[in-house]
């Protein structure tokens, strides 16, 4: 190497060329696929196609050894001979150093010595032949400029090697201490993998100017690749050490709890434990179907994922769902009447619209629930008749006010892509109900709000058409529920704000205010269950009062003065208007 | 994988190559001896013939070029084995002072180049002095 270094260094002024520059002689033709050689550089080769072996033949048998080494263009490499309309027309003169035969291939040593240009082909057969000419050495025109250059070069090439630890400390030397800018550029265009058409382009360049100017620009797009490289190449490292932790902190979590007696296989028993309910459970095919897709898929993830945790919820959840649970109806009219009137004193009219009902269910067990939609004023009983009805059926009863409710998702819950989704309000009081046929109260129907979230009545919409719901959809369980045995109930204080649509659906009854107790005795029965009108005569949307009622109103006004010391808030409204 | 390999992989210096930087002419082996009134100078340059051989001084600097040619090639030869550099060389030596003057002996003997420099008598007492 020592004896290069000083090469380097030591510019010879004067060429013993025997053929001199601009003269042009014929000499056989390398071509060179995916490289190109430079002049002032050693190189290696590998030569084992036919035409090419025939090439170096030729030149060994010349008295000088010398061969012209020209770069196949990028897109016409092939597997065979290079035909002469694939070259470049500018190459190397080359000097064949050392040969060595190894079974069909030529081992050969060049060394570059000048820039050559090709004039004319001689001969294609058995191999390339050409008539070249030296071209003359590169003129140097801004001395300045050049020297500038070089030494952004050296500059870069030091930023290069701070992420090169492996390259040689000769090698630094080299690049780092070179005078000749021009061998500096060849070196480099020699050594860093470029590519033939930037590797072309410095050996055509025909001034020291340009042939600097281009190694600079071609080492700066290096020097960034190599940065980008070193720093992917680290933070591969850092995130492989990350995973490399965590697994050696999940394994020895694993030991303790082992150790602990806490291990009962840990995931894989959440999701086998999972399975088995999923297995117990009495589910409809489409619904096992799915619940055995997001198991799957759960199986596969890290406890520590984010989606395994609303996987299993969401499993948890399908599985607390009365897919096919239902109660069992005791249809006894007499003692539905009994219970009714246990419950609500006289309203006849809509106790026997409710029998009615029951009466229609009892012959016809299939026919669709009905929905009705009690009207009135606050007190008269709306809510307490609906948990009437269902104590009469034998049904569960839920009851969930839609009173402000503004955003469709509360009804119809969120999708699960979204953190935190939770199931709507109906399909979770059909989880806590366990059944799929409770009587469920939907209280307040005139207060729902809409805003830009959406219109929860249109969702109401499809949740009471005995058409619709029973394929309603809830976004977080994203599978059809049947809702269609569910006996629903409404309740509004008035009819005017319930959409049209909404109200068509639904068997409206108007609950005015009770046809008051006679006496004393039952009007304190009344009391106690709290079960009276606190409404005025006057509001209640029906006929004109009757002369009785206005009087048993009286009755019910003086009442709290004279049967209870307290006052209540039915006395308390009742006083203030 | 480790960062090592990884780096291993991204190397910039295309391994495959290992290109050096080499001059444009090959450099023979020389011995300079010192003598009483000058130098000798023994090139190591077999194979050569002496007509091919110049030498020319320039100042401080002895430079001996020329070229090595192939003599056995031709018709039914070939080569299986080549370790020989052929073409172009250049040797330069430089002196610790000016040998412009000098006188020089060319004599080539087994395959060596020897010059002998002789320094004109004033001037080497200049030197002395």
């Amino acid at each position: 190497m020592a004896q290069t270094e000083t090469n380097l260094n030591n510019s010879p002024s004067q060429q013993t060329s025997k053929k001199p520059e601009g003269v042009p002689f014929v000499i056989p033709v390398l071509p060179l696929q995916n490289t190109t050689l430079f002049p002032e550089t050693m190189v290696p080769l590998s030569v084992g196609r036919p035409g090419s072996m025939a090439a170096v033949e030729a030149a060994l048998a010349g008295e000088e050894k010398l061969l012209a080494c020209i770069s196949v263009k990028p897109d016409r490499t092939s597997e065979g001979d290079a035909k002469p309309e694939d070259l470049f027309e500018v190459g190397t003169l080359v000097m064949i150093k050392r040969m060595e035969r190894v079974e069909d291939t030529l081992h050969l040593i060049v060394q570059g010595s000048d820039r050559i240009k090709l004039l004319a082909w001689e001969q294609q057969e058995p191999f390339l032949r050409a008539r070249v000419s030296i071209l003359p050495d590169l003129e140097l025109k801004d001395k300045e400029t050049v020297e500038a250059t070089k030494r952004n070069v050296q500059s870069l090439i030091q930023q290069a090697l701070a992420y090169l630890p492996q390259v040689p400390p000769e090698v630094r030397l080299i690049v780092l201490g070179a005078d000749d800018p021009v061998r500096l550029a060849y070196f480099l265009g020699s050594i860093l993998s470029m590519g033939v058409e930037k590797e072309q382009q410095m050996l055509e360049a025909n001034t020291v100017d340009e042939l600097m100017h281009l190694a600079h620009d071609f080492l700066a797009h290096e020097v960034e690749i190599i940065r980008l490289r070193s720093k992917i190449a680290s933070e591969a490292q850092t995130e492989m050490d990350k995973a490399q932790r965590d697994y050696v902190l999940r394994q020895q979590m694993k030991a303790i709890q082992k150790e602990l007696g806490e291990d009962e296989g840990g995931e894989a028993a959440e999701a086998a434990q999972l399975r088995e309910r999923l297995a117990k459970a009495d589910l409809p095919d489409d619904v096992r179907k799915e619940a055995e897709r997001e198991l799957n898929r759960m199986e596969k993830l890290p406890a520590m994922a984010p989606d395994y945790h609303v996987i299993r919820t969401y499993l948890d959840f399908i599985l607390e769902l009365p897919w096919r649970v239902s109660s069992e109806d005791k249809l006894d009219l007499k003692e539905a009447q009994n219970i009714l009137d246990e419950d609500h004193y006289d309203i006849q009219d809509v106790k026997e619209r409710i029998l009615e009902f029951l009466a229609v269910i009892k012959l016809r067990p299939d026919a669709k629930s009905p929905i009705l939609c009690f009207v009135g004023a606050p007190g008269v009983g709306k809510t307490s008749l609906g948990r009437s009805i269902a104590r009469a059926m034998g049904r569960k009863f839920e009851r969930l006010s839609l009173g402000g409710v503004r955003d469709e998702a509360e009804l119809r819950g969120h999708r699960r892509t979204y953190v935190g989704a939770m199931p709507g309000r109906i399909v979770q009081s059909i989880r806590r109900a366990a059944v799929n046929n409770p009587v469920m109260m939907l209280d307040e129907i005139d207060k729902l709000g809409a805003d830009y979230r959406g219109d929860p009545a249109a969702a109401l919409l499809e949740i009471l058409d005995p058409e619709q719901n029973n394929t309603f959809t809830d976004h977080y369980l994203d599978l059809p529920f049947d809702l269609s045995r569910v006996f629903f109930i409404a309740t509004a204080n008035q009819l005017g704000p319930i959409p049209p649509p909404l109200r068509d659906r639904m068997e409206v009854i108007q609950l005015r205010v009770t046809a008051i107790a006679r006496n004393c005795r039952s009007l304190s029965a009344i009391w106690r269950h709290g079960r009276f009108s606190k409404m005025d005569c006057r509001q209640t949307n029906s006929n004109s009062p009757t002369m009785e009622s206005k009087r048993s109103q009286r009755a019910i006004r003086e009442k709290p003065a004279c049967a209870s010391s307290s006052g209540t808030s039915a006395a308390w409204r009742a006083k203030s208007r | 994988m480790s960062g090592e390999s990884l780096e291993r992989y991204f190397r910039m210096i295309r391994d495959d190559r290992r290109t050096r930087p080499s001059g444009r002419l090959w450099c023979p082996a020389a011995d300079v001896y010192r003598t009483q009134d000058g130098w000798i100078v023994k090139v190591d340059l077999a194979g050569i013939k002496p007509a091919d051989v110049e030498i020319k001084i320039d100042d401080d600097i002895l430079r001996i070029s020329g070229s090595r040619r192939d003599g056995i090639c031709g018709e039914g030869v070939s080569h299986y084995q080549l370790e020989t550099t052929y073409s172009r060389f250049e040797k330069m030596i430089q002196f610790p002072r000016s040998i412009e003057h000098a006188s020089i002996d060319r004599d080539y003997r087994d395959g060596l180049l020897i010059l002998r420099l002789r320094e004109e008598q004033e001037q080497a007492r200049a030197a002395k002095r």
